[in-house]
């Protein structure tokens, strides 16, 4: 079983279901997506863990700029969700026994087990190769 | 050689485009040795998942039936850092002709392919790990 999130449970996820229209990282399946709420609120969505119950991911709430840094490798993935712009961030929690509506939980990275974080060191891009 | 699919797999599955799996890839996984549960796909694994993938158009349940494998290792290496939960160890696997088929995806121009299992082989048996980032 998953370890608990602490945090607050909101009555519902900002989107009801991934709608995966933009896929950033595949293995096995998505990984890491881009989603937006019905206000325009762009997230940054990040595998997290699974085991046979249970699937969760990390929604960090973000703007382009700070989108722009992940992806330029200025800040890691792992610094934004740490540090987040809002203050917050989201887990999303899939029941994989039941159809249930996905859980929401607002909470911040120091929620999480260290191996459900990405690795410090992990970007979204790779730098590109240095020309000769 | 004439391979045999699993029983579910879809009619034009693995697509006309793969190859036969012959060479050297690499996988993370979470055991050492690996497990025949290092080598269970999405499909099987989280049914739920993929079906959402599937009915958004998304994925093709062929698509999701394969394994994800990496000619790089390096690539394994830097996926495994974004996942902690998938797997701290990476597994070199040996493949021969009677593994299935093996078709090249590349993510932003990596070493990225699909491995299509055929059915009854057992990967256990060629796979080693040969990297642990826990260490």
């Amino acid at each position: 079983m998953l370890p608990e999130i602490k945090g607050t449970l909101l009555p519902a996820p900002p989107f009801p279901e991934f709608s995966f229209d933009e896929v950033l990282d595949y293995y096995d399946g998505p990984r890491i997506l881009l989603e937006r709420d019905e206000s325009g609120q762009l997230y940054l969505v990040w595998w997290s863990d699974a085991d046979m119950e249970m699937e969760r991911w990390i929604c960090l709430p973000l703007g382009e700029s700070r989108l722009h840094a992940i992806f330029s490798g200025q800040v890691s993935p792992r610094d934004a969700m740490e540090s987040p712009e809002g203050g917050y961030l989201l887990a999303i929690e899939f029941d994989l026994t039941t159809d249930a509506a996905p859980r929401a939980i607002r909470t911040t990275a120091a929620a999480f087990p260290q191996d459900a974080l990405p690795h410090p060191e992990a970007y979204l891009r790779k730098p590109a190769p240095v020309g000769v | 050689m004439v391979l045999r699919w699993p029983a579910d797999f879809p009619e034009d599955c693995p697509p006309e485009e793969a190859n036969p799996a012959g060479g050297v890839y690499y996988r993370i996984v979470k055991t050492d040795p690996p497990e025949p549960g290092d080598f269970v796909s999405i499909y099987y694994l989280n049914r739920r998942r993929a079906t959402d993938m599937m009915r958004h158009g998304l994925e093709t349940q062929c698509t999701l039936m394969g394994l994800s494998v990496y000619a790089d290792a390096n690539d394994a290496v830097w996926n495994a850092r974004r996942y902690h939960s998938l797997g701290d160890k990476i597994a070199r696997l040996t493949l021969g002709a009677d593994a299935g088929e093996m078709l090249p995806t590349p993510r932003d121009g990596n070493s990225h392919h699909t491995w299509w299992q055929a059915d009854g082989y057992n990967p256990v048996a060629f796979a080693t790990v040969v990297m642990n980032l826990r260490r």
